[in-house]
């Protein structure tokens, strides 16, 4: 944002102007988890239009400059389950390149997910930053490959009790009977391999969340609208 | 300012500031200001009563302006009647208070049925300071606080409820919430106040201390220095508070509704 050359009365002349009048709090965090399906089935183009996907998000947050400072991003994969990325600021996030292998144990990748956002509070609270309820953002295209109720169960437990927002959305050839089982809103099936406006969706939710000391629910633009990156899957 | 309580408007012996922005984001979604204020003097008895009021309306809520400006309106027109039918401000109490909020969730859920809305359309915060020439009342519920003098130390400030603990930065308690009352925070001292500033959550974070829960000073410094400055003008000359709350010092660091009201006794 341009300085303006203008004389601002108020740094002049009205409140003796000094940064220091000002408490130092470090910003309330976002903490959004990517959980990302990279098995076999996702090689070829649905990984390259994940990893496009990734690196508009990247640079989408980046122009918020509130929302950098306050959206955090961290990315697991499966399988194996593996933490690509811990938690940082958007400001400094760089999305790992994903390649696709492996199978699918969606059970074991979200029950590690759970417990970082846990671990992640934790931390949060031992120093004194305040933070808003953090997003699981899951997107797959196939089925579990280990078991996978207990998972369910918790992600459903952290609903009710408001801990975490769960989200999921499936690719083409997504077990959508399962994802339906697991996230206590409706998965969405992703229009194509449109993960760049999908992407564009979470940094603009994100980003309003980061702003909001406006309200606790705050309006999302619906992906499933007319044009709309997804359908209800 | 609505002084219409007394008929001698004046100061009575206070300087007094009350300024009120909206937020830059609100700019953005095209959203009003949905903070309201009121500042008046009620006589009771020998005394004269000082009143700040704030309320910060729900952002998601739909009549959250008119929520913020009739938790206000309403407090002050109960306080008045309240006034003229006691002695002395020591008669007030948390069941008079309760018992507002009761009148205030009355009224409110009327106007919401009158046009067909659901009384949480009206969610607002509400934070009151009622200053008597010894006693002073604190009543709030809700984000936003309310700043003294510390009357242990003459350069320090104090809080008067810390905004309360919820797990998460954008949840709060609003008049309207079904267990409002549960909520309703309410304090007196006998140390006579000196200086006092209401604000809503926008100027929380660059107000207070928050892993210290204590009261940002230099800030509250400077505040009360202006206001001393321009106390020698007319009784509300706010403008010099407008301005600093939509400069970009401030704007940089918050992009909520901001509103502050200051008082100093003279």
């Amino acid at each position: 944002m341009p300085e303006s050359f203008e004389q601002i009365p108020y740094e002049h002349s009205i409140v003796p102007y000094d940064p220091q009048i000002f408490a130092d709090n470090p910003e309330p965090r976002c903490p959004c988890l990517l959980l990302l399906d990279t098995s076999g089935s996702m090689a070829g183009r649905p990984i390259s239009e994940l990893n496009a996907g990734l690196q508009a998000f990247k640079q989408q947050i980046r122009v918020d400059e509130l929302a950098s400072k306050r959206v955090e991003v961290a990315v697991v994969t499966f399988g194996p389950v593996k933490c690509e990325a811990d938690f940082q600021t958007a400001e400094f996030f760089e999305p790992p390149t994903l390649s696709a292998a492996g199978d699918t144990p969606m059970g074991a990748a979200i029950a590690r997910a759970l417990s970082m956002i846990n671990e992640r509070k934790s931390t949060y609270r031992n120093n004194g930053i305040e933070y808003y309820r953090p997003w699981i953002f899951m997107i797959t295209d196939g089925s579990p490959t280990d078991s996978w109720r207990q998972a369910a169960e918790q992600v459903h437990k952290a609903e009710k009790n408001k801990q975490v927002q769960f989200f999921a959305v499936g690719v083409k050839g997504a077990n959508f009977e399962i994802l339906r089982e697991i996230s206590v809103r409706a998965p969405l099936l992703l229009d194509g391999l449109r993960f760049g406006d999908l992407f564009t969706w979470l940094s603009n939710s994100l980003g309003a969340i980061s702003h909001s000391s406006l309200t606790e629910e705050v309006p999302l633009a619906n992906p499933t609208a007319p044009h709309g990156w997804a359908s209800v899957g | 300012m609505d002084g219409h309580l007394l008929a001698d408007e004046g100061q009575f012996g206070w300087c007094l500031a009350t300024a009120s922005v909206p937020g830059t984001s609100h700019s953005r979604r095209e959203l009003p200001c949905q903070d309201a204020y009121k500042l008046s003097h009620c006589a009771i008895g020998d005394e004269v009563i000082t009143v700040l009021l704030a309320a910060d309306g729900a952002g998601s809520a739909l009549h959250a302006a008119l929520g913020s400006e009739m938790a206000c309106s309403h407090f002050l027109d109960y306080f008045e009647a309240w006034c003229s039918s006691h002695s002395s401000i020591c008669e007030f109490n948390y069941p008079t208070a309760l018992q507002w909020l009761n009148a205030v969730q009355e009224q409110i859920k009327d106007a919401s049925e009158s046009i067909h809305a659901n009384i949480n359309d009206f969610a607002t915060t509400f934070l009151a300071a009622v200053i008597g020439s010894s006693v002073s009342i604190f009543i709030q519920i809700g984000d936003g606080a309310i700043v003294r003098d510390d009357p242990d130390d003459e350069k320090s400030y104090c809080w008067i409820f810390w905004p309360e603990e919820s797990e998460y930065a954008n949840s709060t308690h609003f008049i309207t919430d079904a267990r409002a009352s549960d909520h309703l925070l309410y304090t007196t001292t006998t140390y006579p106040v000196h200086k006092l500033a209401v604000f809503t959550d926008g100027l929380q974070r660059l107000a207070l201390h928050i892993a210290s829960k204590s009261v940002h000073d230099p800030f509250f410094e400077a505040m009360f220095t202006t206001l001393e400055q321009h106390c020698s003008e007319s009784s509300q000359n706010s403008e010099w508070l407008a301005s600093f709350l939509s400069s970009n010092a401030v704007s940089r660091r918050t992009d909520d509704d901001v509103t502050l009201l200051l008082a100093a006794r003279r």
